[in-house]
């Protein structure tokens, strides 16, 4: 945890720095020139490491400066599932069935660079470490023989890469984003798994 | 900006390989209630390939794991057990064992779920779980949720069978009972183990006290393992022709119902069959029969039925192949019945099919005793063979005990005068142990006496020495055997009460003869007085002693019986010496042969030896009756002790004792104090003398407890030794003719003389005399014969002894009883269904001319209780009629509370002729006549009737030549008066053994000062004993007493008078002596000097007694005690 908060304050830091950077003004592009965003998106995410597809949903905080670099935090949280059925002798019927919740709350300090000189679209791609609270919970599926729910929580580092675009809309900006994101799970329910995933999301975004 | 993009993706890069941080897994909350089963085996059970313990509680949640993986793993609640306690107790608390559990093998775990409220573990005997009491720990996968359930599950071994007993039954005739011995046989409530014999299965039976509990928390009530069982398997369950093995296991009772996995098998035997037994007929004295058939197991029995009465071999041999068995049978049987024979196996079958085979009994002998039934093996031994009847020549032989093999024949001899006894000599050589004792005789019969001698080839009691170490055949030889108290262990075992004695030819021939030792007394663990027959052969002979434990010593070489009589010592003058050299004594007494020697054997007042020399002045002088002895008395210091002993040539000797050793001041050495009697007198009368020469006794007799109204009646003795030693005092039930106190006595012979007193009421006139009984002088036991009736004896071993009753008119023990015979053993055999009545026979008590006892009216038998020991003889009956010289115990008598009179012991008191006048506290002495050596005269002088009188009585006496005194029938009254009549003082007897200066056959008796009514008188005074008993005229030339003195002890030797204690009549310790002046009766001016000694008590109106050098002081009153039981002994 305490890695975390170092790491978090290295990238404030650095975002404080570029903003000195800005530059002078022009048409708006994407969200805006310049300034403090915030972003709210929602979408589907694929994961790679064995769980099901689910929704995903978060936000970004932000700081644009006016040479294209933006700083920012970014949250989201998506909760995929998996269940299956499974032989053993040593269970009565020799067979069980098991149902996994894997709850992943994410937060990602990140650094992205937005190319505003296209007008009124900005793509712009970005990357940080990812931070992953991980909670799984373990249980019997449906039938017999039933069991509880044994909860596995865990916190996880790992990388994200969100790739999007920003049209101009109203105030801000609609953008639409691809969310590479890597990270390990080694939870006893899980094994030793990742929570590699891509997700796309649709969301807007407000630049002050 | 380039580098903030590259820090970015650093940070980025370390994220996505970052090991993350804290993980954490929660599962629900468990909890336990119950196993089942409590009990299960860490075996294989036999009605599955495992055993299962189920757990019941809650939340028992499983996890499902690797869900993301290609092999997805479930993972159970972890079980974990903890030794609480082991099984079986005592042994290693084994660390906690959790459950195996692969959830990546599940074919290989021992966990099983069943729901969240139910799983289960296995015990595999594979696993080898350790066996104890178990705590259980159940854990879910988050390894926080845990609940333990406490010592409810024991987990046991499974049962082993190391032994059955007995590894081979019989079940033909009747329910078999078989143990079977191992380890953790386990029951519980009402279940038991199973054994299971063959097809068949039999609940176990505990043993309880090869059981023992296992605590824990279990439902099971009384859940214990045990290491015993039994089985009952009902007669007929296995019909075999031949011998049948058959496998046993054991299985626990279910949950734990493990079984034994031991290759133990039961034999299954059919009963024995028997076609011959040969001879066809057996004896009433036991017999031998062989036995023919098949089916005989070692360990068989043989037994004779007869019309119910059933008598079991005492041995019985078969043969390897099992179709012979040769068997011994001891007495028995009834002529003339027809009895089955029954041969019975060790697993309980009798023959079959029936009838049994029979066989017809006849008459034989008995055998019932061999003596010594124990023998050592180092030199060949004489046993005297026991039998009822013996008819012709018979043959003796010995086989080790229970075996017919092997035989050794022992060459056998007649007893002149017993038809029914044999010597038989036991060989050197002999091994060691118990031998069956076999007699067949000219019928044909045997008889067997079971392990009738035992022989050992290790002595156990070690022997130094026999005093003396020869006799006279013609003679009575009486002898003391000492035991060697240095010996070392395992040869250091005491003598014990009850000992027997034997005298056993050196290297024994087939005709030699044993003797064993008549009168055997026990004095202590280290000395035996016995006697040696007249009439024993004359030859060397080792002494073997036998104790009543078994324990045995031999000496060899102990003992010569010679030809010759050996020299005799009656007198020796003085019996005192001093120490110094130069001390001419002479020696009196018979059979000294020219060339005969003297030695001292000498003990200092501490009983140390002291070596000292003498030597015979005149060597072939005296004839054979007298030597002139110097002794080299330097060497003693005063209060030493000496025997003297003249040797013959032939190395015979005789021996005296004892000679005391004084200073040249002839001071008395420092008395010692003595035993205590058992009852505290005063004015007692005391005597000493012999019941054999070598059995010397100390009496204290009557007196009072502190006045003369509480006169005594009573009497006690001390034994005494050669050295003067006093042993433990004896009351025996024999009692005064009256209650007598202030009286005086006198020893003569072997007689005792009490005169005059107070009867507790004032004065006497009254005396009466005793004698010392001898141990030669009883009936002597000399046949026995055993009759089977239905009333008897059990079987075992009994001593008897018998005594002789006299009738009123007895002069020496009227109303009396003698000593009892020397014990005679008989071991009473079994016989099944009937009883032995014995019939002892005996010859009456003689003299020791050979003359049969007068006045005889019967006999009293004593008896031992059965297997009781030598000296628990009590009466057991008694028999009326000289010549009714047998008894018949048919065990019908209760064994009375009277014992048999201890050595030592007097006969009844003979009332003598009353006194002319009474006498209270006279002076009682004695004399032979000067005239006619086999008269002597007992004298009652002076005294208290109830005034002190002057006047004197006489009794004459004649003594016979086998010892026997006859008094007259009246006392004569003397004629002479003293003039100073006196109580309380001393009459000493005064003859040529106390001073040279009386001549011949003379005797003076000197008249002490005394009590003269309210006054003391120091008065001495002397008169001369004349032919026909009359004294001469009191002679008042004597020096008088320069101190009053009264109630003393008094003693004369050594050419002086004593007196100890009564100074002023009352308590003292001192003593004071005069010497004889040149002419009779005359004393040195400065007699009566203190001796210089301080007795251990102060004493007044005590009792004293010489014997040889040993003045023995008796009670009386002392300074703390109105009457003493104190004693103690000077040697002067």
């Amino acid at each position: 945890m305490k890695q975390l908060i170092a790491i978090s304050v290295l990238l404030l830091s650095t975002t404080a720095f570029a903003a000195d950077e800005s530059g002078g003004s022009r048409e708006r592009p994407g969200a805006g020139e310049k300034g403090v965003f915030l972003t709210g998106k929602v979408g589907g995410i694929v994961p790679f490491g064995g769980m099901g597809p689910n929704v995903i949903g978060g936000i970004d905080l932000g700081y644009a400066l006016q040479n294209g670099l933006a700083f920012g935090v970014a949250a989201d949280y998506a909760a995929p599932k998996q269940s299956g059925t499974e032989s053993d002798t040593r269970v009565t019927g020799g067979t069980y069935t098991w149902h996994l919740t894997q709850q992943m709350l994410q937060v990602m300090p990140f650094v992205m660079f937005r190319i505003k000189s296209m007008g009124t679209l900005v793509p712009y791609v970005g990357i940080g470490p990812r931070i992953y609270m991980l909670q799984s919970f373990v249980r019997s599926n449906e039938g017999t023989p039933s069991f509880q729910e044994t909860r596995e929580t865990s916190t996880r580092i790992g990388v994200g890469v969100p790739i999007g675009l920003e049209l101009k809309a109203g105030p801000g900006a609609v953008i639409g984003e691809l969310l590479l994101q890597y990270g390990g799970i080694k939870h006893l329910a899980t094994g030793n798994s990742n929570t590699g995933a891509a997700s796309l999301s649709l969301g807007y975004r407000l630049m002050f | 900006m380039r580098s903030t993009l590259r820090l970015a993706v650093v940070l980025a890069a370390a994220g996505a390989f970052s090991p993350g941080c804290s993980e954490e897994k929660e599962s629900p909350a468990i909890a336990s209630e119950r196993v089942e089963p409590d009990l299960a085996c860490n075996a294989t059970p036999a009605s599955r390939p495992f055993s299962t313990v189920t757990i019941h509680g809650s939340n028992m949640t499983p996890m499902p794991s690797k869900t993301l993986e290609s092999k997805r793993e479930l993972v159970l609640p972890k079980i974990e057990l903890t030794m609480v306690s082991p099984i079986p107790a005592g042994g290693t608390v084994a660390a906690p064992r959790t459950i195996v559990d692969d959830p990546a093998n599940p074919a290989a775990s021992r966990v099983k779920w069943t729901s969240e409220t139910q799983m289960a573990f296995e015990i595999h005997e594979a696993d080898a779980m350790p066996t104890g009491v178990m705590a259980i720990k159940v854990e879910n996968p988050d390894e926080k949720a845990a609940t333990t359930i406490a010592g409810n599950l024991a987990i046991v071994p499974k049962p082993t069978i190391s032994e059955l007993k007995p590894p081979s039954i019989c079940d033909d005739q009747s329910e078999q009972t078989v143990v079977v011995n191992g380890s953790n046989f386990l029951f519980f409530d009402d279940k038991a183990p199973t054994v299971k014999v063959g097809d068949k299965s039999y609940p176990a039976i505990a043993d309880a006290a090869a059981c023992q509990f296992v605590s824990g928390n279990f439902r099971e009530r009384d859940v214990k393992l045990c290491t015993s069982v039994s089985i009952k398997i009902p007669k007929g369950a296995f019909v075999v022709t031949m011998p049948t093995k058959v496998a046993v296991t054991l299985i626990n009772p279910a949950p734990a119902d493990c079984q034994s996995s031991e290759t133990i098998e039961l034999t299954i035997n059919p009963p024995p069959k028997v076609s011959a037994v040969v001879p066809s007929t057996v004896c009433e004295g036991g017999s031998q029969l062989t036995v023919s058939g098949e089916g005989f197991i070692t360990g068989a029995k043989v037994i004779i039925d007869c019309s119910g009465k059933r008598i079991e071999s005492s041995s019985a041999t078969v043969t390897p192949d099992g179709k012979q068995v040769s068997a011994t049978f001891g007495p028995g049987a009834t002529p003339g019945e027809k009895c089955d024979v029954i041969v019975v196996n060790p697993d309980g079958c009798e023959d079959r099919p029936l009838p049994h085979q029979q066989i017809t009994v006849t008459a034989g002998p008995i055998v019932f005793y061999a003596d010594p039934p124990v023998v050592y093996n180092g030199v060949n031994t004489q046993v005297t063979l026991f039998a009822t009847t013996i008819t012709g020549d018979p043959e003796v032989t010995i086989t080790p005990a229970g075996a017919m093999t092997p035989v050794t024949t022992l060459t056998d001899t007649a007893v002149t005068g017993r038809p029914n006894r044999r010597q038989a000599l036991v060989p050197a050589g002999q091994s060691a142990g118990e031998y069956d004792v076999r007699l067949k005789d000219g019928t044909g019969c045997s008889a067997t006496l079971p392990k009738g001698i035992r022989v050992v080839s290790e002595l156990t009691v070690t022997m130094k020495n026999v005093v003396p170490p020869f006799g006279w055949t013609g003679d009575d030889t009486a002898v003391t055997v000492f035991r060697d108290t240095a010996a070392a262990a395992p040869a250091d075992k005491p003598f014990i009460n009850g000992a027997r004695l034997f005298m056993n030819p050196s290297m024994a021939g087939a005709t030699d003869v044993a003797v064993p030792l008549v009168g055997v007394s026990f004095l202590d663990k280290d000395r035996l007085t016995g006697v040696v027959p007249k009439g024993t052969a004359v030859k060397k002979y080792d002494l073997i002693a036998v104790n009543p434990d078994g324990t045995v010593g031999l000496l060899k070489n102990a003992y010569d019986e010679v030809t010759s009589a050996p020299p005799a010592i009656s007198t020796v003058t003085p019996s005192s010496i001093v120490s110094a050299t130069g001390q001419v004594i002479t020696v009196v007494g018979a059979n000294f042969d020219a060339g005969a020697t003297v030695s001292l054997s000498c003990v200092d007042a501490a009983g140390a030896p002291v070596t000292a020399t003498a030597t015979i002045a005149t060597p072939t002088g005296g004839g054979s009756t007298t030597r002139t002895v110097t002794v080299n008395g330097s060497t003693l210091s005063s209060g030493s002790v000496c025997v003297l002993r003249i040797t013959n040539p032939d190395k015979a000797y005789g021996e005296y004792s004892a000679i005391g050793v004084t200073n040249s001041s002839l001071n008395l050495s420092t008395p010692k104090a003595g035993t205590l009697m058992t009852t505290a007198r005063r004015a007692l009368s005391a005597a000493s003398g012999d019941a054999t020469t070598a059995q010397r006794f100390v009496y204290a007799i009557g007196g009072d407890g502190g006045t003369s109204t509480t006169a005594l009646d009573s009497y006690e003795f001390a034994p005494v030794d050669l050295f003067g030693k006093m042993g433990a005092w004896v009351t025996p039930r024999v009692k005064l003719g009256s209650k007598r106190t202030l009286a005086g006595a006198v020893t003569v012979g072997r007689y005792i003389y009490n005169v005059g007193g107070d009867d507790g009421a004032g004065p006497t006139n009254t005396a009466e005399r005793a004698l010392i009984l001898s141990p030669l002088e009883t009936p002597e036991i000399t046949d026995v014969d055993l009759a089977l009736e239905m009333l008897g004896l059990d079987a075992g071993f009994y001593q008897y002894r018998v005594s002789a009753t006299f009738d009123a008119a007895d002069t020496d023990n009227p109303n009396g009883e003698s000593l009892a015979s020397d014990v005679f053993a008989v071991r009473v055999p079994t016989f099944t269904g009937k009883k032995i009545a014995v019939t002892l026979v005996w010859k009456k008590p003689v003299d020791k001319l050979g003359a049969t006892l007068p006045n005889i009216t019967g006999y009293k038998i004593y008896r031992t209780a059965k297997d009781g020991a030598a000296g628990s003889e009590q009466l057991l009956g008694s028999v009326t009629g000289a010549d009714t010289l047998l008894f018949k115990d048919d065990g019908g008598k209760m064994l009375g509370t009277d014992a048999p009179l201890p050595l030592g012991s007097t006969g009844a008191w003979l009332k003598l002729p009353n006194l002319a006048v009474k006498r209270s506290a006279p002076g009682v002495a004695w004399a032979v006549d000067p005239g006619d050596p086999t008269k002597f005269y007992v004298y009652a002088i002076m005294g208290n009737s109830p005034t002190p009188v002057g006047s004197y009585d006489f009794l004459p006496v004649t003594v016979a030549a086998n010892g026997r005194q006859s008094a007259a029938a009246a006392w004569t009254a003397g004629t002479t008066t003293n003039a100073v009549p006196r109580s309380e003082f001393g009459a000493w007897i005064v003859t040529s053994a106390t001073t040279s200066l009386v001549s011949g056959a003379d005797t003076w008796i000197y008249a002490g000062g005394g009590r003269a009514g309210a006054s003391l008188n120091g008065a001495v005074d002397a008169a001369k004993v004349q032919v026909g008993g009359a004294l001469g005229a009191w002679d008042t030339g004597p020096k008088d007493f320069s101190a009053d003195s009264a109630g003393y002890g008094i003693c004369s030797a050594n050419n002086s008078l004593f007196v100890f204690g009564g100074a002023n009549a009352t308590p003292s310790g001192g003593a004071k002596a005069a010497k004889f002046a040149a002419s009779m009766p005359t004393l040195i001016p400065s007699s009566w000097n203190n001796e210089g000694l301080t007795m251990t008590q102060s004493r007044y109106l005590l009792g004293s007694a010489v014997q040889s050098a040993f003045i023995f002081l008796l009670g009386g009153q002392t300074g703390t005690e109105a009457a003493s039981k104190t004693t103690e002994t000077v040697v002067w």
